[in-house]
């Protein structure tokens, strides 16, 4: 049965999505920069 | 002028706990068990059946299968469906489930989510009693519980999740895990801002903790009650690939949790009983060739410890119930069953001196532990001693309260000068009256039309067979 989650649920799933997504992205680069590196270093 | 909503079948047809739903609700007729789906819910359920999802989580074993019955099955003018779902062997509840088995059925909560996302529906709620067991297999149930995701809208369920399942489950893992009777206590859900009092300091720099509970908790003290502007730009702007990285993130935080079961009191018990080799399989023997003879429908077994004796019954029966005291038994058998795949044995946390008792509104929502039974058989092996010497329990109550769980019972005496039953007097200072063979043979013909009794081998202990 559906239940009002509140304005402050609505809020911080904002929130959390955005740290989740930044998250991400610095790993991504993590990655690539890891990536990178070592495709100099098998040259 | 009669209401639509009011269902037109006598009040003892309808399930007094289902009310609260205005999407539908479930009743009895003819001794089967239906669903109405009322008009209002049309579209839900509509979009269920025909994205394809319904058939992908029925053939997972996820969500439990119904059949559609005719409109005139209907039990009031509101109906837009008929379903007929399939029956649960036995009804139990969050706060009767070990660590593992919430985790499970928060687990089998968030993966339901993700596919409905990638069908265009999303769960309109995350309530812990949406989720059934059938033996080790955890079940959603709420067939009503579907609606149409609109992309940019936030999960609407996610702080209902966090409260039914990452709240107690983190409690249970890193304060204690007795703590799993604040379900009984909270049956909305453990509230945000208890649970982030009652963890740790360090639990401040546990990220999933972070977010989930210390600040929602916090963001709901700021914002609740407000609406309008905050509530309007959330609203809108979390984007579907976003929903999943927020369920994933949830995911994580549940598989992450651990509690070991090892310690426990009873725990160990299959290794430190104080049976002998050949008295031991003396009555694993006893107990077979009288289950074998009767072959029960149903089991309980009360005292059930990893669940040895409940896989005995569960040779000869389907619906066998392992209750025990035990966070660390209880979890411990649930682990194994579930390795198993066994979908025969439930094991349940039951304290029976103190079992589930019927709450909710007007005391109806919920049944108590005696209102879902009686078993056909009722099985108390090495349990009697525990109940009478350390709950100080008379006989004659204890064997009156297996009476009335079972229709036939196993029960199993244990002698004053048994080590184990001495163990349990060492601080007492005052004498046990009332605790003799004779005493329990008494309760037992008071309580049962015939009996019989089997010794253990050199055990001491008497098994009788107790039948009405």
């Amino acid at each position: 049965m559906y239940i009002d989650p509140g304005t402050g649920s609505l809020v911080i799933q904002v929130v959390t999505a955005s740290v989740i997504a930044g998250l991400a992205s610095i790993r991504r680069i993590r990655d690539s920069i890891a990536r990178m590196f070592s495709r100099l270093r098998s040259k | 002028m009669t209401s639509t909503l009011i269902p037109d079948a006598s009040l003892d047809e309808v399930d007094p706990a289902s009310f609260r739903d205005p999407s539908g609700f479930v009743y009895r007729r003819n001794g089967v068990l239906y669903r109405q789906v009322n008009v209002g819910f049309a579209s839900g359920y509509t979009a269920l059946m025909g994205s394809g999802l319904y058939e992908e989580l029925t053939s997972r074993s996820w969500l439990v299968r119904h059949a559609e019955e005719s409109l005139q099955m209907a039990a009031s003018r509101s109906a837009h469906a008929v379903l007929r779902p399939e029956e649960l062997p036995f009804i139990s509840y969050p706060y009767e489930w070990s660590f593992t088995q919430l985790r499970d059925a928060g687990l089998l909560t968030l993966d339901i989510q993700l596919a409905a996302l990638d069908r265009g529906l999303t769960l309109r709620d995350a309530s812990a009693f949406n989720i059934q067991f059938v033996g080790a297999r955890p079940v959603f149930i709420d067939t009503l519980s579907f609606g149409t995701y609109v992309e940019g809208q936030p999960w609407s369920a996610y702080r209902q999740f966090c409260e039914h399942f990452l709240a107690p489950l983190l409690l249970m893992s890193t304060r204690d895990v007795r703590l799993s009777v604040l379900h009984r206590e909270f049956s909305d859900g453990v509230p945000l801002d208890l649970t982030s009092k009652l963890l740790g300091f360090t639990s401040w720099f546990s990220p999933k903790a972070l977010l989930h509970i210390h600040l929602h908790a916090r963001a709901q003290r700021k914002y609740d009650g407000r609406s309008g502007p905050h509530r309007t730009r959330a609203a809108g702007t979390i984007t579907r690939s976003a929903l999943r990285g927020i369920i994933g993130h949830l995911r994580s935080a549940l598989q992450d949790l651990r509690w070991h079961p090892a310690g426990t009191e009873w725990a160990d018990y299959e290794d430190s009983h104080n049976y002998s080799a050949a008295d031991a399989r003396g009555k694993e023997d006893l107990v077979r060739s009288f289950l074998a003879r009767f072959r029960p429908t149903s089991v309980w077994d009360l005292g059930a410890n990893t669940g040895m004796f409940s896989r005995i019954a569960s040779e000869v029966c389907n619906r066998v119930c392992a209750f025990d005291s035990d966070s660390g038994a209880v979890d411990i058998a649930y682990r194994r069953l579930k390795k198993e795949q066994n979908d025969r044995i439930l094991p349940l946390l039951v304290d029976l001196s103190n079992p589930s008792p019927s709450s909710g509104w007007a005391g109806e929502e919920r049944k108590s532990l005696a209102d879902r039974g009686k078993a056909d058989c009722v099985m108390a092996l090495a349990l009697m001693h525990h109940i009478v010497l350390s709950r100080h329990v008379p006989i004659d109550r204890f064997v009156r309260f297996c009476a009335s769980l079972g229709e036939t019972a196993i029960l199993e005496f244990v002698p004053f000068e048994d080590q184990q039953a001495q163990r349990l007097i060492v601080s007492r200072a005052e004498p046990c009256p009332g605790y003799s063979q004779q005493d329990f043979e008494l309760a037992v013909s008071s309580s049962f039309r015939d009996w019989q009794k089997h010794s253990i081998g050199g055990s001491g202990r008497v098994l009788y067979y107790c039948g009405r």
